[in-house]
This record gives C-alpha cells, structure tokens and sequence, in this order.
C-alpha cells in the first residue's frame, strides 16, 4: 500500500487543565475528501494544527506526506494549501500582491489558475485585504490555497458565515482538487449536509476523541432512525437497547440507534412498542445523537 | 441532467444517483447510446465528492446501463437497452406498488380493497379528457 | 449597579484597574528607589525633579490601558453606541474618571515620597494640570477617527496650552533652575490659575462630546470634509505612489519576504529617519534662539526614534482583541524558520541604519546651526580623524554586530512575551529588583567586592552555558543546519579577533579591572553568537507551540 498523505497516530494535547485531543489517530490517503465535524471546541482545530505544525505533538506523532511538520515546515506547506476558519491575510496588501507574495514560496504556482479564479470571482486586484468582505476575503483566501494545486488542501470551517454564492466557490474548489489530480482535501464544517455530500470519510470528534470515523455510507449503514409506538403513554423515554437517542413524548417516539437492528426490534417489542419505520440516519441525526444532549449512553458502543 | 440530492431521506446519495439514471434509461429520457456527463461535471453540478459519481457509475456499469469508454467518457449502454428498460420499468412499478401496499396494511385495507379503489379512480381519470398518467419521478 | 452611570464606572474601573495599580506601584517603587540611591550620593534634588517630571508623564499614560484594547481609532467605547444612554454619558463618565484616575495615579506616589523624604512633591497644582492635560489628550484622540487629525490636534492643542500658559505666567517658567526648594513658590497656584485649568477640561469635555456624537451617529463630518479636500491630492499621490509601488518579486522566498518585511516596516523605519531628520535643523534653530533644553533633550534621543519604530514592529505580530499573536498566514509560510527570523531581523538592522544614515547627514549638515559659534564640527572632525582607518571600520564592525544583537534579543524577548508574557514580566520584574537591591546594598556599604564578583563569575559561566544549550536546542529541532552553525562560529570568531585587537591596540587593560570582570567581558562577546541561535529558536517556539 503506498504512503498515507496524513498519519496521525495516538496523539494526545492538552491547554492547561483542558484536553483538547485525546489519543486522536487520523489516516488520510490520496485522493479522497476528509470531513471533521464536532461541537465547537470538540478539537477539529486543535488538529488541523498540529498537521501544519502550528502546534507541536507534545505526544504521539504527526506525518504530512511523510514528514514532521514542526521538522520540516517547507517540506510540509510547500505541499499544503490552508484556509483558516478567521481567513488571516496580511490586511495591508493588496489582492495581487497577495497573489505574488503567495507565488513566491511555491514554486507549482499556477498564475493562470489563479487568474482565472480572480476573474470568476470577479476580485478588484488593486484591491487591499483590509478593505474585502468577509466572503471576497474568503474566496481571495481559497485562491491563495488552492493556486498552487496543492496536494493537500486543508479547510478550517471554510463554510462558516458565507452566503450561498461562496459556499459554493469553496464546494467547487474542493471537488477540482480532488477531480483534476487526485490530490487530497481534510475540511471541517459545522453544515452537516455539506459534510455529507462533500466527504468520502468522516471522522466525529466529540471531546478531543474520536467518537466515530468511517465512509458515509459505513456510518450511515450502522445508524437507523426509527418510529416507534408504544401501546400505552409514556412519561419518560423509553430505554432500548441500542438507542442513542430517544425524542418524542405520548405514544411516539423516534429514536436514534446503532447495533443489531434485530435486537432493538426485540428490545422494542418487550417495552410493548412496534417499529413503525426505520430508515437510515442522515449525518446531522447521528451527529445530533451522539454529541447533543439527547443523546442517551453514548460510551456504551 | 437534471439529478436532485436529497441528504434528509437517509438514502445513500450514490443510490440515488443509480435510482435516477436508470430512471431517466428506462423512461428514454436518455437514449442508448447518450453520453452521459463526466464525473467531474457531475460532481461539481451536484456538489458532492466525485467518488460518489464514481461508484455510481461503477454500479451503473456492473449493472449493464451504462458502458464507459477509456478515455472517452460514459455512455448509455446499446445493446440490450431495451429488455434492459422493460425489466427496469417492471422494477420501478413494482417499487412503488410495494410502497402502496406496506401502506395499506399499515391503514388496515387488504389487496382486493386497494384492487378496489385502484379501479375506481382509474375509472374517474378515463371520464377526463386526457387520461395521462403523470408519473411521478423516482428519486 | 442601579444606574447606567455607575455601570460604566464599574466598566471603567475593570478596564484600568490593572493598569493602574501597576502604575502606582511602580511609581512607588520606582521613586522610592532613585530616591534612596540619590540620597546616598547625594544627588538627591536632581532626582527629586527627575522624579516629578517622570510621574506626571507617566499617570498621563493612563489613558494609554483603555485606548490599547482596541485598534479602532476615535472612540474606544464605542460598544456603548447602541446602550439607551446620552451621548453626554457615553462621553462625559469616562472623561471624567480619566482626569480623577490620572490626577490619583499622581497624588498616591506623591503623598508617599513626600512623606518618606520630606520632598515638597507638589499636590493639588500639579494633580490638577496632569488631570486637565489627560482630558486634553483624551479629547483630542477621541472626537475624531482620523488618525493625522488626532496626532496634529493633540501637538496644537498641547502646543497652544503650554504657549498660553506661559504668556500668563511667564514667572513660573520652570527653566534650568528647579529645586525641590523652589517648588512651593513655582506651583503657588491661584485661584484664577485652577479657573483655568478647570475651563481647559471643561472645554475638552466638551469637544470630546460632541465628536463622540458625530461618530455615534456614523457621521464624523469634519473627517469628511477634510478628506474630501485631502482627496483630491491623495488620489493624486496614490497613483504616484502606484506608478513606485514595487512589485513582489517571486523569484524566492527570501525575496519574496524582503519585499514584504519592507512594506510591513522597514519601510516606516525609513519613513521617520527622513522625518526626524527634518526636525533635527528645526530643534537646533530653536536651541540656538530659545537656548531651550528640550531641543537639545529631542536631538539626542532623535537616533532612538528609528530603533523604536523599528523593533516594535519587526516581528510582525498581528494583534487581535489586545493581544498579539503570530499569524496563521506568517506561521503557514512553506519557508525555515530561521530564514523567516533572519530576514525579520536583517531588514529592521538595515533599515535602522539607513535611518541612522539621514539622522547622521542631517545631524552634521545642522551643526553649522549650533550655538557653540562652530566650534562643534571641528571637534567632531578631529575626534573621528584621530582614529586609524582600519581602526574606524573594525569600530563600526564590533558595533553593527553588537546592535544587531541587541535587536535579535529584542525579538527574543517579544517572542517569549508572547508565548508566556505573565512570566516574561515577572523575569524582568524579578532582575530588575534583584540587580536593584544589589546596587542599594553596593552602594550602602553592604556589600563587598568580592559578592559583586561572585555575580560576575557566574553570568561569565552562565553565557557559554546557555550559548551551548540554544545551539543543541535548534540544531536538535533542524531549525539550523550544521552548515549555517559553522558559518556563524567563523563570524564570531571574525568578530571576537576584532574586539580583541581593538582592545589591545587600545592598551585597554586598567589595572582597575578584576579577573571577574575581564571574564565577563570575554564571554560576553558570545551574545551575538548566542543570538543566532536564540532567535530562531525562540521563534519556533511560537510558530509550533
């Protein structure tokens, strides 16, 4: 097998009293769209930054096409485009000169890519940083990124606060680095049905852990959303074997749940309910479930 | 092609990529023969990762639908297109007469009174002057 | 808090109780110190008057802990814009707690040195002025957003003020001749006097209101109107400036970010050499006229203008809700460390000197104006000419290099502020009083030579101990090549050669001087060798925390 793009292994950071990750492993290989959800404060950061060396493995280890990003800066972010989630640009310079300044530490500079993009975007070069919206700053960010085709674009909540319009330059940004060459984006998003959509494999970060990681379509399979009615009224939710979360009240319940569909059926006909409908959970359900406060005994696997 | 994601109803987004491509084959809205766009276009249209689009165009293939051509993009499969339609219109109505009937059990009618009621409203739509049939698409 | 007034109050008081307990305390600290020192030298009446002028200059920089929390210029309250309060509140509570607070920072020290020494710090006249003048300057950055319009009013008003007041009272000019004796007769206040000074607040208050109302109201029309008129040139000068703007160059990274450090400061650097050097004719024409001592004072310290402007600023840190920070965008650069620092450090040197250069020229060029009648530039002639040739370059060589070190461990002491600034603070705090209490004790008798040479032997030890430590530390990390390691050793033994034989030619060994001392001396020339490495090192713990 060849060489993961990023290998994160057991690696652990905490800030004073807070941890911020907990014995996190994360392995992202070429050519495939990463997505990190979690609550704010969840540590999606907190590893985003230790795979540009921002941050420094104070235990376990980080490798960026091979290398320590704390080692070998260049080596690294030659490679990498990133947008931060504050989108920081130098305010005093203007978009061109952002555009240069940028070309000038990598040398697979497409100037033509980057024009391009500043035509679609319909960018003012003469234009300082300071005097950009917040979504022309974003997308005078994306270029600056991904200009480069970078084999590793990295996106700290590239979504947040946009309108539509550059929401959707970023999506396109995203889908052409991995379409065109096969090249590698991590993102992370609080817009579940754009995590959805966008990434092939999604990793749930809730406390500094690793809560759930897989494709889509794995974590979907293992989580259903089903309607279930008792035959009496119910003061209080119902415990089913399996349920990560249980919303609803009266005779109506619908609940969130992983395992054996088998034996919440089971577990749900001894409380003398009835499975009205199960489908499989969307992301932001089991996101819901497993993080919110809903959500039942979620260390219980 | 006109394709629309839904991420709330919990199926998977290459499934109903699958789903609305045979649809579109087995309805001739896509002729034998079509190309049908690349993956990249197609990603970037529906924004979602484009090996979505990949697997399902791999499903499309294995399933005969479509033939991809080295190079040349992806094409609406010739031969056998149309037992392939007629299978599939078969497929797609009985889908949806699977769906009807798990719903009349559930509202406690039997067959012979959904038979019934089947009847009767295919009788009222004759009395109307263009009995078409709109069917609804699949997702 | 039963009332919108009270609620800024306890506002207020959050945002500058910090400041202003350190304040006073320094001030104490500070006072009681100089004091006790000048009095065992007996110099204690010069200090007195040091003493008064530096407390009144510093209980104004109260103003400076609500104004630094924000970049915004004009109004640094400006959150309370949408609380249900009158504009008169909004403006007037604050001013009115900046003269109390800044006329306090200058009592409580006062009351105590007056106390301990027996010192008549003056009271009332001069809490009076520092609290008129603190609503003046309040005034003057608060009415308005326009950054030049602020810096120009404060000097006018500032300027006038003084003018005015010494039309009136040309008899309490304080000129050379200030004693701690004569200060009850210099600040014997009338009552017209305080009318005055009352009147001057008021007045401030006044402005201050009615342009924090304008900028409530989103319409700072005097700005407007003036940059409506400053428009027309400024577009004028923009496109000149377009048609100089150099472009990025793209060729590398170093270019690329000489460039870019040059934009970001050398180029102010070189912006204020050209200024001070203009002001330094002007300050000698009003020696020359007025004999004033300031003139001389600001002609001395012009070479510290350029240095301050520019290792303020050299590391680029970005500050964001008061505090600063490296930025994501500079901390994500594809480009070492090292390099990073050193072009940092090479552009702010540089440009230092090119400063240094127009500050010199300018100098020189004024001296025909000095009130010596010309004697000044054959003295200086005749001081320079009496050195060799080889002699002058290796003095200017030793100290260049030295400069840049002291520049480099500026940079290393704003990068560890930024990394843990509590401790930098307390490590400063904590030398400063330590070498404090040794200088009392030296100077009291307590202390004998042989402890002050125990000081000497272990900072001698402790230089190449931490110059050994930095060196493993970054070439551990791979923030230096062992390449670049050898490069800097041969410089510092360029540099060490160089000392050494402008020592010796010198004949400078003074039979005064202890082994201790000449140990210091020795492994002090590791600084600079030290600073190579500390920077980038110190620099790359900020960059991967």
């Amino acid at each position: 097998m060849t060489e993961h793009v990023v290998d994160v292994a057991g690696l652990s950071r905490r800030f004073g009293q807070k941890v911020a990750l907990d014995e996190v492993s994360f392995v992202a290989s070429a050519g495939r769209i990463y997505g990190l959800v979690g609550a704010n404060g969840a540590g999606k950061t907190t590893l985003i930054k230790h795979l540009l060396g921002l941050l420094r493995a104070k235990s376990g280890s980080v490798r960026v096409f091979g290398r320590d990003p704390v080692r070998d800066p260049v080596g690294v972010l030659r490679r990498v485009g990133y947008l931060s989630e504050e989108r920081e640009l130098p305010e005093w310079m203007r978009i061109d000169e952002l555009m240069r300044y940028t070309q000038a530490y990598h040398p697979s500079w497409d100037m033509g890519y980057a024009d391009d993009l500043l035509d679609t975007f319909n960018l003012d070069r003469a234009k300082k940083v300071k005097e950009l919206s917040k979504g022309m700053r974003a997308q005078t960010g994306l270029v600056a990124a991904v200009a480069h085709r970078p084999d590793l674009l990295i996106l700290d909540e590239p979504s947040t606060g946009l309108d539509a319009v550059v929401r959707k330059d970023i999506l396109d940004a995203i889908i052409r680095t991995v379409a065109d060459d096969g090249r590698t984006v991590i993102f992370s998003s609080h817009l579940l049905e754009e995590v959805e959509r966008m990434s092939d494999h999604v990793t749930m970060i809730h406390n500094g852990r690793v809560a759930l990681e897989g494709s889509v379509e794995s974590i979907r399979d293992a989580h259903q959303r089903s309607s279930v009615t008792f035959a009496e009224r119910l003061d209080e939710a119902p415990k089913i074997d399996g349920a990560l979360s249980t919303e609803g009240g009266g005779r109506s319940w619908s609940v969130v749940h992983n395992g054996s569909i088998e034996r919440f059926r089971q577990s749900v006909a001894q409380l003398g309910g009835e499975v009205v409908q199960s489908r499989d959970a969307t992301l932001e359900e089991i996101f819901i479930a497993r993080v919110g406060r809903g959500r039942l005994s979620a260390e219980a696997e | 092609m006109d394709i629309t994601i839904t991420v709330a109803d919990g199926v998977p987004i290459y499934r109903q990529i699958v789903n609305q491509i045979r649809y579109m084959v087995a309805s001739r809205l896509l002729e034998p023969g079509e190309e049908i766009p690349p993956i990249r276009t197609l990603a970037l249209q529906l924004k979602v990762t484009p090996n979505t689009i990949v697997k399902a165009y791999d499903e499309l293939e294995t399933a005969g639908i479509v033939r991809k051509r080295r190079g040349a993009g992806t094409y609406v499969s010739e031969e056998g297109a149309s037992p392939l339609a007629s299978r599939e219109r078969r497929r797609i109505i009985e889908q949806r007469v699977d769906a009807l009937l798990a719903e009349a059990h559930q509202l406690d009618f039997t067959a012979d009174d959904v038979l019934g009621v089947f009847r009767r409203r295919q009788a009222e739509m004759g009395r109307k002057a263009n009995p078409k049939l709109s069917m609804e698409k699949e997702r | 808090m039963h009332t919108p007034t009270t609620a800024m109050l306890w506002e207020l008081w959050r945002l500058t109780r910090r400041g202003l307990a350190l304040q006073v305390s320094m001030s104490i600290l500070a006072g009681l110190s100089v004091l006790t020192v000048a009095g065992i030298y007996g110099a204690q009446d010069t200090a007195a008057t040091l003493m008064l002028m530096f407390l009144g200059l510093f209980s104004i920089t109260s103003l400076v802990s609500l104004k630094g929390r924000d970049s915004r210029a004009g109004f640094p309250l400006y959150l309370g814009y949408s609380r249900p309060v009158h504009t008169w509140v909004l403006a007037g509570v604050p001013m009115a707690y900046l003269a109390v607070s800044s006329a306090l920072a200058y009592l409580i020290p006062a009351v105590v040195l007056r106390t301990a020494f027996d010192i008549p710090f003056p009271l009332a006249p001069v809490a009076g002025v520092l609290a008129a003048v603190t609503v003046v300057i309040a005034a003057v950055s608060w009415w308005t957003r326009n950054k030049a319009i602020q810096v120009g009013g404060a000097y006018v008003v500032l300027g006038g003020t003084i003018l005015a007041y010494r039309t009136l009272h040309p008899e309490n000019l304080p000129g050379n001749d200030f004693p701690p004796a004569r200060w009850p007769e210099i600040f014997a206040f009338s009552l017209a006097d305080y009318g005055f000074i009352a009147m001057l607040g008021a007045a401030a208050i006044g402005v201050a209101i009615v342009g924090v109302e304008r900028q409530r109201r989103g319409d700072d029309t005097f700005t407007l109107r003036i940059a409506g008129g400053v428009g027309r040139c400024a577009t004028a000068l923009t496109r000149l400036v377009d048609a100089l703007r150099v472009s990025c160059p793209t060729a590398s990274p170093v270019r690329a970010q000489v460039w870019v450090e040059m934009k970001r400061g050398g180029q102010n650097v070189l912006a204020v050499g050209i200024m001070t050097a203009l002001a330094i004719p002007v300050l000698f024409s009003l020696w020359n006229a007025y004999g004033l001592g300031f003139a001389l004072l600001g002609t001395l310290l012009s070479p510290a203008v350029p240095v301050l402007v520019g290792v303020g600023s050299m590391l680029g840190f970005r500050r964001r809700h008061g505090v600063s920070d490296l930025s994501a965008f500079d901390a994500t650069l594809a480009v070492g460390t090292a390099r990073l620092v050193g072009v940092k450090l090479l552009v702010t040197v540089v440009c230092i000197f090119g400063a240094w250069a127009l500050i010199a020229t300018s100098f020189w060029i004024s001296l025909a104006l000095e009130p010596w009648g010309g004697r000044a530039r054959p003295g200086l002639v005749e001081f320079l000419g009496a050195m060799s040739g080889g002699r002058l370059v290796a003095s200017v060589t030793v100290f260049v290099i030295q400069f840049a070190a002291v520049v480099a461990s500026a940079a290393v002491v704003q990068t560890f502020f930024v990394l843990c600034a509590r401790r930098v603070v307390l490590a400063i705090l904590g030398v400063g009083l330590y070498s404090l209490a040794l200088a009392l004790a030296v100077a009291g008798g307590w202390a004998g030579a042989t402890f002050v040479e125990t000081h000497a032997w272990l900072v001698a030890a402790l230089i190449p101990m931490g110059t050994v430590y930095v060196f493993r530390q970054a070439l551990a990390d791979r923030i230096l090549t062992p390449r670049a390691t050898g490069a800097a050793l041969v410089m510092w033994a360029g540099f060490t050669a160089i000392c050494l034989a402008l020592l010796g030619d010198s004949g400078m060994r003074p039979p005064g001087v202890s082994q201790a001392l000449m140990a210091l001396m020795a492994s002090s020339t590791l600084v600079p060798l030290a600073a190579v490495a500390l920077a980038p090192w110190s620099f790359n713990l900020l960059r991967h925390r």
